[in-house]
């Protein structure tokens, strides 16, 4: 069953009690929420993923609720408490869907070492993926949903989740967080996926989810290996333009991304070594995100297709 | 810079506890360093160097020799000369120590 077959009474009686345990990528959140907007935007951009029985064990204890201590704000307040911490403070309720995607990835983040973590989009096409790696403001999730125009599947908009033992790539596609400009481009260039409504002012400008596509979540299962390691960096006068780099810089360079590097230490050297290794990686300054796509795209022209079992990760 | 006693005839290496370890792209070194958890990027001269100074600890003038064999090339040349500067460098890092053997 997936969040989608409920209807918004349902999800609202079961969120609002025993809550329902759902599974994004690798992981199993646990989610409660007695919010009515929340699970409308939630259930919106989760609506193809797949609830679990109650008997599965949870990766991740969340609630969004409202906040428990009343005092006279200018509008309704939440809180996002995971495992029974709070890592916000308490923030406008509107904004609760942005606040939880914000909390699932520190929940991630904080715990999932047995993975090698990057602050990167991934695609893949033909088997092999494409680390989009960027800091905030990169322009990775617009060029990443550029990606998706051009028929490769999503993998995660804000994680690569590698296998330190086997190389491969987990995806975990979640909801594309555009921002600002952005979010008409994609509307355009993606007329045929779903944007939930837009969140502004928040801490970031902006902010809309793109449903990830129904494929992108079918496949959720299905890792990949990597392909090439591109560095997006968005300036409005910018040549668009796919720049080699050298293995050891671009290793210095995904290190800078990585979230756990230094927890997982020579795990992580050995790990990341043998990813650069089999990667090519390039820079690519861009002002147009179609253009930038184009040139990510043609990369995959030259590869061979990658097959991979469906338990290889 | 060689010939002379004081700071020339330290002998340097890499200490026991660091066990480094190795990944070389064409003329480019990553090493990382199991005691301190931190990885470096070296170019080949300062790679070669470190390598040369894991396999036996020597003082600069002997280091110098190794590496102006191995490169061939003049043990006066520009990037030799820099030796006392790198020598200062990878001890910073923690990557050598004084050695006593």
């Amino acid at each position: 069953m997936k969040i989608g077959d409920l209807t918004p009474d349902q999800l609202h009686q079961r969120l609002s009690g025993v809550g329902l345990r759902i599974s994004i990528g690798p992981f199993v959140f646990h989610l409660r929420s007695p919010i009515r907007s929340f699970i409308a935007d939630f259930s919106f951009a989760y609506t193809d993923f797949p609830i679990c029985d109650e008997s599965e064990v949870s990766d991740f204890r969340v609630r969004v609720g409202p906040a428990t201590r009343w005092r006279p704000w200018p509008e309704a307040q939440a809180e996002f408490w995971a495992d029974g911490a709070s890592p916000f403070k308490t923030f406008p309720r509107r904004l609760a869907m942005p606040l939880t995607e914000w909390g699932f990835n520190g929940c991630i983040c904080s715990h999932a070492h047995q993975f090698l973590m990057f602050h990167s989009a991934v695609v893949e096409k033909a088997g092999r993926a494409a680390i989009l790696a960027g800091s905030p403001g990169s322009g990775k999730s617009t060029l990443c949903a550029a990606m998706l125009a051009r028929g490769w599947r999503l993998l995660s908009d804000e994680f690569a989740l590698l296998n330190p033992v086997r190389g491969r790539l987990l995806p975990i596609p979640r909801p594309v967080a555009l921002k600002d400009d952005s979010i008409g481009l994609i509307k355009r260039l993606l007329p045929h996926l779903r944007i939930g409504r837009t969140f502004a002012p928040t801490r970031k400008g902006a902010i809309a989810h793109l449903r990830p596509p129904t494929e992108a979540v079918e496949r959720q299962a299905e890792p990949a290996l990597p392909g090439w390691v591109v560095f997006p960096r968005h300036a409005q006068n910018a040549e668009t333009k796919l720049v080699p780099l050298g293995k050891a810089a671009g290793f210095m360079r995904l290190q800078e991304n990585c979230f756990n590097y230094t927890t997982l230490g020579r795990t992580a050297f050995d790990a990341l070594g043998q990813l650069i290794e089999t990667a090519e990686c390039y820079e690519l300054p861009f002002a147009q995100a179609v253009a930038a796509a184009d040139l990510v795209d043609s990369l995959a022209e030259l590869q061979p297709v990658a097959g991979l079992p469906l338990d290889a990760a | 810079m060689c010939g002379s006693d004081g700071e020339e005839s330290r002998c340097w290496g890499v200490p026991d506890a660091n066990a480094l370890v190795w990944r070389a792209w064409h003329d480019e070194f990553l090493v990382y360093n199991t005691a301190s958890g931190q990885t470096h990027h070296l170019n080949l001269l300062a790679g070669e160097a470190l390598r040369s100074l894991e396999a036996e600890a020597a003082d600069v003038c002997e280091l110098i020799r190794r590496l102006a064999n191995q490169f061939e090339i003049a043990g006066d040349s520009p990037p030799l000369q820099m030796m006392d500067r790198l020598i200062h460098e990878l001890d910073e890092l923690g990557l050598i120590a004084p050695s006593t053997s």
